[in-house]
Parts: structure tokens; C-alpha cells; sequence
């Protein structure tokens, strides 16, 4: 049993924190943005949603509570602290200098 | 897009904040779920359950089957809800913990299943840690850990040595060494002189040897330990009335600890003495290895002989070193003291004696000084201790890493299903933790048990003052040792299946052979376990061989059916020699005419030991080479009582009376050192540094006597007086201490009420001390030699086991693995002796090699030893080649039972697979 191939360890903590800038949200609903947004292209990662959340929470950016969901049942809520906050700020910084890199590059001029 | 960045602060600045206080929260968070792994585990399968409900119901509302959703739920989670958490306790961190109570559940599991396995491992680190802890506890209570006096290293004691030997102390040092040391020393703060003072003690019909000292005023200041109750002695006291200090023990033993005895008046041997104080319970001043300390002190008194300016009376001297100075360097400034102050005397100790000796000063510190004949035995048993943890280390690397080697199997499975290299180091830490740990309890255990047992039993005669305690620092290096080699031992296994391809297991039919480098490190291993075995071995041996010599060697007496019982006969009641010649002569005739008396006499010397040195000489002037001997007083009928044989003339009789012709008999070897020869000494005449000439009328045959702190029999020249001749010289001013030697029929027995009954019959005043059967002094002088080698006997026989065990495991486990190739042979047509010959080829190879490397060490170390052998040397071949023989069959016994069950084995296996 082999793990599906990941996507690039960073970049999927940069959707989840992106994902969670707006409303806290639960892992399931984290699951169901991440797909509709990218519209299944990245065909999110099943299985390494939970691990990463709960890294991220192990490492200050994320803050977990249990709230009641629109079910009636209880659902753990994440929502980004202000660590988490800046580093998503950090991220996206790169990641613009990045994709203008590339875009430079791979754009015709 | 997230908080404002840096208000005031700069950007870096913030980040610092920000990191501590998310390294800070990562911690907390942690923290709690160590704490409660149970919530967290609650936690993390509610928020997956949550999410597989949501999604089964979405499931089940967009039309699925239930088995459908469910699968899409699962689907859509990610992997089955174990897994996943699992990979959430990674990701935070715990696992650590958690892997590890996981771990220690599952080791043990595993070590429970393995019951033989187990056993051995756990036994083996049991006796190591146990033996080594042990040992070291005893060595420490006596050689390591000072004695409980203030500044105790400073505290030095002197005595004279010959200069061939000048560690040991051969005679006491003379009295008037303290006074010019007193005087011109400045190496020591403090100089104080001490002899030994037996004394008996009468408490009503019961009458006790005691041990005590006479000391110089300076003794209690220069040991630094105030009295506690009353007072120490002073200056003052030698010339009032006797003062007496006693030992916290004897005044609470036979006094009952009453505060009005101080003040109050003790008799000891019939001298009274004003009790003027009791020292504190841990004051305990011994010198030369005695068991224990005084009893009593008291001042040398005014008159007493040798005790006064130029005396030679016996003492030791005990000092406390200045402050900065060397005990090297005090001995040179005091050995240049005492020869400037001995020119002033005719006949002194710069010269040397008539059979060439010269004599040099020994100072030792006292601790040293109380550890003369045990430090030996001790450091023996440490250095045994030592090899076996070294054996047992060596054996538990090798069952470890064959036991590993063996699961390759489920490594390899468990590295197929996604544990990490970290993940597998991990567990196999953990085994190897969980089996040092119990090993080291029980290890613990043993010790204790073996410090009380040795309490219990006390093999040496003597036990350390201050008690024994399990020393933590042995504790910890023997555990930290025991638990290193698991450790590697226990992951290298894990560490090469982890880092090989993981294919390479699977690949490979069998997937259990065993890697070449890891068996070149069992191979190793066994080398060195049968080296270590071999030295052990041979020590053993040489101590065996040197026990016999002692046992064997002729005495030159009867042991067999004699006893000897001390009698103490106060000065006051028998002032003069013929009062006591009196008290002999009538006691003897009581004793010998019991039916189960063989024979009965007296002599003025302890069994087994010799008298003071006298001056014997040939001419009328005593010079520096007048050779000096022991001369003991004895009555007649001495020498058929103890079966002495006569060589030539006769003993003595009715005819040697005090106004008779002064007359002496010489052993063999007397008469050959004065005049040459047995024959030629009947007739001749000599002096006993007096103007009295005496004849020699007869020549007896030598009989051994021990030093107090060599180990061997010595032949000495002897002098024998006769009792009527002889015993107005007392040494001792109070009481003079007489042997009454009592050669008991075989068939009859005499018990010490006999004997105590008649002393009283004869005379109330005397005081019978102690009654031993000979032959049970002769086993106590021999007590240490037997008992170092009895333990190493012991060591050897663990070390021999240890190794046994581990040459058939290394084979057994060899076999295993090619068993189906065995198989395949055999069904060849190959013979299954030489099948047996190539298996254990290399294991004996390996032993061998050892047994070289063993056997090399063993003549390399025991010189080490020589000191402790009696008759036999160092390099002795037949303890070289019993020690060889030994081991070399242990290995190939070890490696063939193995061996041959497989072949014999091997063909059924293959039948049924």
C-alpha cells in the first residue's frame, strides 16, 4: 500500500491555511473547499489532510475548538492564529515571486 | 492578508516573539497530550468520526447503498481510521511517548514468549551487574572510602620493614623512635606511639580476653576525636593513678552504658583503673588488620620496661601529616630522624642483624595499615568482578544479535508496511531497555543479597567499621556498561535490515542469513569471552594449586586432636615464676589424668606463632651480628604432647629445675644456623642475651609458624627454654599469658568447661581465654588464600557457563539458518560427521584463538598475582594447561550439541517441508 503521490509538502499547507484565512472550518469542510476550488485538479491529497492540519495546529498557526456543526453534531473547528496569519502572508509572497519567475520564463515574450 | 506586519517593532524583531511564542505553544500543547493520551485519542477519533459520518450521510442522501457510502466515506477519509490515527499521533509529536509504552508493552511480550532467551540474558546481566557491584561495594567499605576520622588521609602509622621488603611491616618500631620523632620531626602536626595491651576481664565467674592499647598522651588529639562522654587521657594521668578511656562498645556492653561508671573504678587483669572517659560508637582505631578495634586505652606507665628514654620497647607510631606534606616525603625526613638518633646507641637498627637483613621504615596511612592481607583478596575479587561483567557483556552481544539477526523476518515485514528506520531503531531500543532494566534490578537484588550473605558468613574473619553499603557508582558504571552493550548489540540488527533495500529480505528465498559483518562481530565476541575465561581460569588454577601447597605442607606438629587454651594469670596473683610454674604443674596433672587426655603441657608462645626475638650468642659479648631467635618457654613433656620429634639427646625432665644446669633444646634448624648440624650441637653452649650460659641438651625437629601478614609456613630457628628455667621474663607487666596445649584421644572428646573447670579448681585468679582446636587455627591461617580461591572458582564457573552458552548460541543459531542446506547434504549422501566437523569448525577456531589470547594475558597478568601464591610460580604450566584443557573441551562440547542435533535432525525437517 503506497501513499498517493503528495503534493509539495509546503503548497498544501498554503491551500489549508489560505482555506481557513476566511471562517474556521472543520476537516471535512476544509476537504470539500480545497476540491471545489481547485476544481479537482489537485485532487487533494486523501489521508494527508488530518496529518497536516494537525501539524500545522502542533505548530502554532493553526488553533483547534469543538463547535457544534450545522448537523447538530460536534465538529472540530480550526482557525488560523496570527502566526498562522503572517506565515500565510510569507507563503504568499513566495509563492507570487515564484509563479513571476516562472511565468517569465515560460511566457513568450 | 493577514496581521499588520511589524508596527513598531522591527520585522525581525517580531519574528523572534512570534517563534517563542509558537515553539512555546507547540510545547504546551505536547505537554497535555502526554497527560491525557487517553483525551487525545478520544479527540482525534471524534473528528474522525465526524467527518466519516458527514460523509456517509451525504452518501447515503445522494442515493449510495449503506456499503457504498461507507466505502466512499473511507475513500474520501483517506485510509482506514487506524492508520490515519496513527499518522496524527506522528504529526504531533507524541508518538514518542506513546511508541515507547506501545514498545515496552510489546517487548516484553516478546521476552516472555522467548522464555530460555530471556533467562539466560536476564541471569547473565544479573550476576555481571550483581557481581561487579558487589565486589565493588566490598573493596569500597574497606580500601576506597576514607575512615571516619577528621582528614583521615592524613593519618600515617609506622612500623619497621626489612629493606627487601620494605612494604611489609616486619617489627614494630622501638619506643624511643617516637621521642626523636616527637622531638625533630616536622612532616607531622602530630606524633603519637600505641601498642597492644590484652588485658582479662573478670565479670563474675565469666572471664574475657580483651584488646586494648596502651597509647602516649598525644593519641586521641592526634586521631582528632573528642571524647564522648568524660575525657581523653592526658600527661597528668601517667604519673597518678591508672586512668583507663574505653571504647563506646565495651561500655555499653558491660557496663550497660551507665554515665556513673565514669568516675568510677574498673579492675582489668587485676590492676584498677579510674574510668576517665568513653569514646564515641564509630571510634574504631585498629592497626594490622585486626578485626577489630581496642577495647580499652591506657598510658604507657612510668617503669614500665622499654618505655622509657633509649627504650626499645615495642610500639607503632600514629601521626597525622602537616599540612602540604607527602607521605613520601615524611617517610624520608622521618627514616633520616631515626638513623641520626640511633648512632647515639651501640646495638641499633642502622646495622643490620646477623643473617644480613637491614631494616628501613615502613609508614603507611592507616587505612592502608587496616587492609594489609585483605586488599589483595579484594582487588582479586574486583578484577574477577571486572572480566565477568566483560564475559557477560561479551555473551549478551552475542544472544542479542543472533536473537536479532533471527528477526529479520519481521523487521523486514514491518519495514514493508511503512515503519521507518527511526521507527524500528526505536523498538528495538526500547527491547534492549526494558531488558537491561530488569536485568539491573535483579541485579541490585543480587548484590544486596550478596552483601548480606557475606555479612552473614564473614569468610574473612573481619568486616569493614563502618558496614557495607551498595556502592551507586558501581551501580551506575556496571549498568551503564551492561546497558551500552545491549543497546548496540540490540539495534544493530534493526540498523542494517532498515538501511539494506528493502527488496533484498524479500528477494532472497530464506531471507535469514546472517550478514558477514555481523558475524565477524559474534566471532569477535567469542574470542574475546574465551580469552577473558582463560585468564580467569588460570588464576583459579594457580590459587587452587597454592591453597593445596598450604594444606599439604607438614606442619612439623599434630593438629589432629590437639587444642590449645589461652590461660591468663594475673600478675597479683601469681607474682613470681614459681607460683606460676606451680599453677602449670598442678593444672597439667589435673588435665592428664582425665581419661581422654592423651598428653598435656604449656608453652609461653601462641600456637602457630613464634616468641620475641632474643639475642642468641656463642661468646661472651653480644654484637650487632648476633644472630637473634624466637625462644619459647615450654614444660615437659612439650614435644610428645604436639609429636615433635626428637633427632638428637633429649627433652626436658624432673632434672631441669630452676637451680639445676641452665639447659636448652634447639630445633634442626637452630642447630644447623649455630653450629652447623644437628650432631654437633648436643654439649655446646650459648647465651640468651644474658650472662647466663646454658647447654644445649637436645635437638627437636622445626615446625612452621605464620607471619602475621605473609601467606606462607615458616621454618625458624627456635630456641626452647624450660618453664622452670625461664619464666620469671614476662613481657607483658600484668599478666602473663600461658598455653596450655591439651592432646585429646580420637575416641574421647573434651569440651572448654573441662578445661575452664579445672583452671578454676587449681586457682580462682586464673583466667582460661579462649580454647581452639589447632587444626581449626591452621584453617584460619590459611583463610584467605582459600577464600580468594574459592570466589574465583565461583567467577570461573559463572564465566565458563557464560561462555558455553554463548558458543551455542552462535552455533545453534548457524545450524538453523542452513538447516535445509544440511538437509540437501545429507539426502547426498554427505557424512553427517563431517557436516558436524565444517559446522563448528570456525567456533572452534574462534575458541581457540581465545584460549591463545587467554593464555598469553594469564602469564602476562599473573605476576600480578605472585604475591598471593604460595609454591608455585607465576607461569605455572600445569595450571597453564588444566585451564586449556578445561575450556577447550567446554567450546567443543558447546558447539557440537547443536551441531549434531541438526544433523541427526536435518533429515526429518526435510521430509516435513
Amino acid at each position: 500500500m503506497s501513499k498517493p503521490p503528495d503534493l509539495v509538502q509546503g503548497t498544501l499547507d498554503a491551500l489549508i491555511l489560505q482555506t481557513l484565512a476566511l471562517e474556521p472550518l472543520h476537516g471535512l469542510a476544509v476537504a470539500q473547499r480545497l476540491r471545489t476550488r481547485s476544481g479537482d485538479v489537485l485532487g487533494v491529497s486523501r489521508g494527508s489532510l488530518y496529518p497536516a492540519l494537525h501539524k500545522l495546529e502542533q505548530q502554532g498557526l493553526l488553533r483547534a475548538e469543538w463547535r457544534i456543526a450545522e448537523s447538530g453534531k460536534r465538529a472540530k473547528y480550526y482557525s488560523l492564529t496570527r502566526a498562522g496569519r503572517r506565515h500565510l502572508a510569507q507563503e504568499q509572497r513566495e509563492w507570487e515571486r515564484l509563479s513571476a519567475a516562472i511565468s517569465l520564463i515560460l511566457k513568450p515574450t | 492578508m493577514g496581521a499588520p506586519v511589524g508596527r513598531d517593532l522591527p520585522d525581525s524583531q517580531t519574528d523572534v516573539v512570534s517563534r517563542m511564542l509558537t515553539r512555546w505553544h507547540a510545547r504546551w500543547s505536547r505537554l497535555v497530550d502526554l497527560s491525557r493520551p487517553s483525551r487525545l485519542e478520544g479527540d482525534i477519533d471524534d473528528e474522525l468520526r465526524f467527518h466519516f459520518d458527514e460523509e456517509v450521510e451525504a452518501g447515503l442522501a445522494r442515493g449510495l447503498t449503506p456499503e457504498a457510502a461507507r466505502r466512499a466515506a473511507l475513500d474520501s477519509l483517506g485510509g482506514t481510521p487506524i492508520r490515519l490515527r496513527e499518522e496524527l499521533r506522528d504529526a504531533r509529536g507524541v508518538s514518542l511517548a506513546y511508541d515507547f509504552r506501545r514498545d515496552v508493552r510489546h517487548g516484553v511480550r516478546l521476552l516472555r514468549r522467548d522464555t530460555g532467551f530471556t533467562a539466560v540474558v536476564l541471569c547473565t546481566l544479573a550476576v555481571a551487574i550483581g557481581g561487579v557491584v558487589a565486589a565493588f561495594s566490598l573493596s569500597d567499605a574497606w580500601l576506597f572510602r576514607p575512615l571516619r576520622f577528621p582528614e583521615a588521609n592524613r593519618l600515617v602509622v609506622a612500623f619497621m620493614a626489612n629493606a627487601k621488603r620494605p612494604t611489609e611491616p616486619a617489627l614494630w618500631m622501638p619506643y624511643r623512635a617516637y621521642l626523636s620523632w616527637k622531638e625533630s620531626a616536622r612532616s607531622f602536626s602530630s606524633v603519637s606511639a600505641a601498642f597492644f595491651r590484652g588485658a582479662t576481664w573478670q565479670n563474675g565467674s565469666d572471664a574475657k580476653s580483651l584488646v586494648g592499647m596502651r597509647v602516649t598522651p598525644e593519641f586521641f588529639a592526634t586521631l582528632g576525636v573528642p571524647a564522648f562522654r568524660g575525657r581523653h587521657l592526658s600527661a597528668s594521668d601517667s604519673t597518678a593513678a591508672p586512668a583507663i578511656v574505653l571504647s563506646h562498645g565495651f561500655w555499653q556492653r558491660e557496663l550497660g552504658g551507665a554515665i556513673t561508671a565514669i568516675g568510677s573504678t574498673i579492675t582489668l587483669s587485676d590492676v584498677v583503673y579510674d574510668i576517665v572517659g568513653v569514646m564515641p560508637p564509630d571510634f574504631d582505631v585498629r592497626l594490622l588488620d585486626r578485626p577489630e578495634g581496642a577495647a580499652f586505652w591506657t598510658l604507657f606507665r612510668p617503669g614500665e620496661r622499654g618505655y622509657e628514654p633509649g627504650g626499645l620497647g615495642p610500639v607503632t607510631l600514629l601521626a597525622r601529616l602537616a599540612d602540604g606534606v607527602t607521605i613520601d616525603a615524611a617517610r624520608d625526613e622521618a627514616a633520616a630522624i631515626m638513623t641520626e638518633a640511633e648512632r647515639a646507641y651501640p646495638v641499633n637498627f642502622t646495622q643490620p642483624d646477623a643473617a644480613g637483613n637491614r631494616f628501613v621504615v615502613n609508614l603507611s596511612s592507616l587505612q592502608h595499615d587496616n587492609t594489609r592481607t585483605l586488599r589483595a583478596t579484594l582487588l582479586t575479587v574486583l578484577g574477577a568482578a571486572l572480566a565477568l561483567l566483560l564475559i557477560a557483556a561479551m555473551n549478551v552481544g552475542v544472544l542479542l544479535l543472533g536473537r536479532g539477526l533471527r528477526r529479520r523476518g519481521e523487521v523486514a515485514v514491518r519495514h514493508a508496511i511503512g515503519a521507518g528506520r527511526a521507527r524500528l531503531v526505536r523498538q528495538f531500543l526500547t527491547e534492549s531497555l526494558v531488558l537491561s532494566a530488569a536485568g539491573g534490578t535483579a541485579g541490585v537484588a543480587l548484590a544486596w543479597i550478596a552483601i548480606r550473605l557475606f555479612v552473614m558468613w564473614n569468610p574473612l574473619g573481619t568486616l569493614p567499621p563502618d558496614g557495607i553499603d551498595i556502592d551507586l557508582r558501581a551501580l551506575a558504571a556496571a549498568t551503564a556498561a551492561m546497558v551500552t552493550t545491549t543497546i548496540v548489540a540490540g539495534l544493530i540488527p534493526a540498523w542494517r535490515v532498515s538501511s539494506s533495500s528493502l527488496g533484498a529480505s524479500v528477494r532472497s528465498g530464506d531471507g535469514h542469513r546472517v550478514s558477514a559483518p555481523a558475524q565477524r562481530a559474534q566471532w569477535l565476541m567469542l574470542v574475546a569471552q574465551v580469552a577473558m575465561s582463560t585468564l580467569l581460569l588460570v588464576c583459579a588454577a594457580l590459587l587452587v594449586r597454592t591453597v593445596l601447597q598450604l594444606r599439604s605442607e607438614p606442619l612439623g606438629f599434630a593438629t589432629q586432636g590437639v587444642w590449645a587454651a589461652e590461660v591468663s594469670l594475673p600478675m597479683a596473683g601469681f607474682p613470681t615464676a614459681r607460683a606460676r610454674n606451680t599453677f602449670l604443674e598442678r593444672i597439667s596433672a589435673q588435665l592428664g589424668g582425665r581419661p581422654a587426655v592423651r598428653a598435656v603441657a604449656a608453652s609461653t608462645v601462641a600456637p602457630l606463632t613464634g616468641s620475641a626475638y632474643v639475642p642468641v650468642s656463642l661468646d661472651s659479648a653480644d654484637s650487632a651480628a648476633t644472630p637473634r631467635m624466637s625462644a619459647p618457654t615450654i614444660t615437659i613433656g612439650y614435644f610428645e604432647a604436639l609429636d615433635i620429634p626428637l633427632l638428637a639427646g633429649r627433652g626436658f625432665d624432673r632434672r631441669d629445675t630452676a637451680e639445676g644446669r641452665p639447659v636448652v633444646v634447639l630445633n634442626a634448624r637452630a642447630a644447623a644456623q649455630l653450629f652447623g648440624g644437628v650432631d654437633r650441637a648436643l654439649g655446646r653452649r650459648l647465651r640468651l642475651g644474658d650472662t647466663t650460659w646454658r647447654e644445649v641438651i637436645g635437638v627437636v625437629g622445626n615446625v612452621s609458624t605464620t607471619f602475621f601478614n605473609t601467606l606462607e609456613w615458616r621454618m625458624d630457628p627456635m630456641v626452647y627454654r624450660p618453664a622452670a628455667q625461664a619464666l620469671a621474663a614476662v613481657d607483658n607487666p600484668e599478666a602473663a599469658h600461658v598455653t596450655l596445649w591439651l592432646h585429646v584421644r580420637a575416641e574421647r572428646t573434651l569440651v572448654a568447661e573441662d578445661i575452664r573447670a579445672a583452671a578454676a579448681s587449681v586457682s580462682p585468679r586464673a583466667a582460661v581465654v579462649s580454647v581452639q582446636p589447632i587444626a581449626e587455627m591452621v584453617a584460619a591461617a590459611t583463610r584467605q588464600p582459600a577464600f580468594r580461591m574459592l570466589l574465583l572458582l565461583c567467577f570461573c564457573a559463572g564465566s565458563l557457563l557464560l561462555a558455553a552458552a554463548g558458543i551455542y548460541g552462535v552455533v545453534a543459531q548457524a545450524v538453523g539458518e542452513r538447516l535445509r542446506e544440511i538437509a540437501i547434504r545429507i539426502a547426498l549422501g554427505a557424512e553427517p560427521r563431517v557436516l558436524v566437523v565444517s559446522l563448528v569448525r570456525s567456533t572452534v577456531l574462534a575458541g581457540m584463538a581465545g584460549l591463545g589470547i587467554g593464555a598469553l594475558l594469564a602469564v602476562l597478568l599473573a605476576r600480578v598475582l605472585q604475591s598471593m601464591l604460595y609454591g608455585v610460580d607465576a607461569g605455572d604450566a600445569i595450571s597453564l594447561t588444566a585451564a586449556g584443557l578445561i575450556l577447550l573441551s567446554v567450546t567443543v562440547v558447546a558447539a557440537a550439541v547443536p551441531a549434531r542435533r541438526a544433523t541427526n535432525g536435518a533429515a526429518v525437517h526435510l521430509l516435513k517441508t
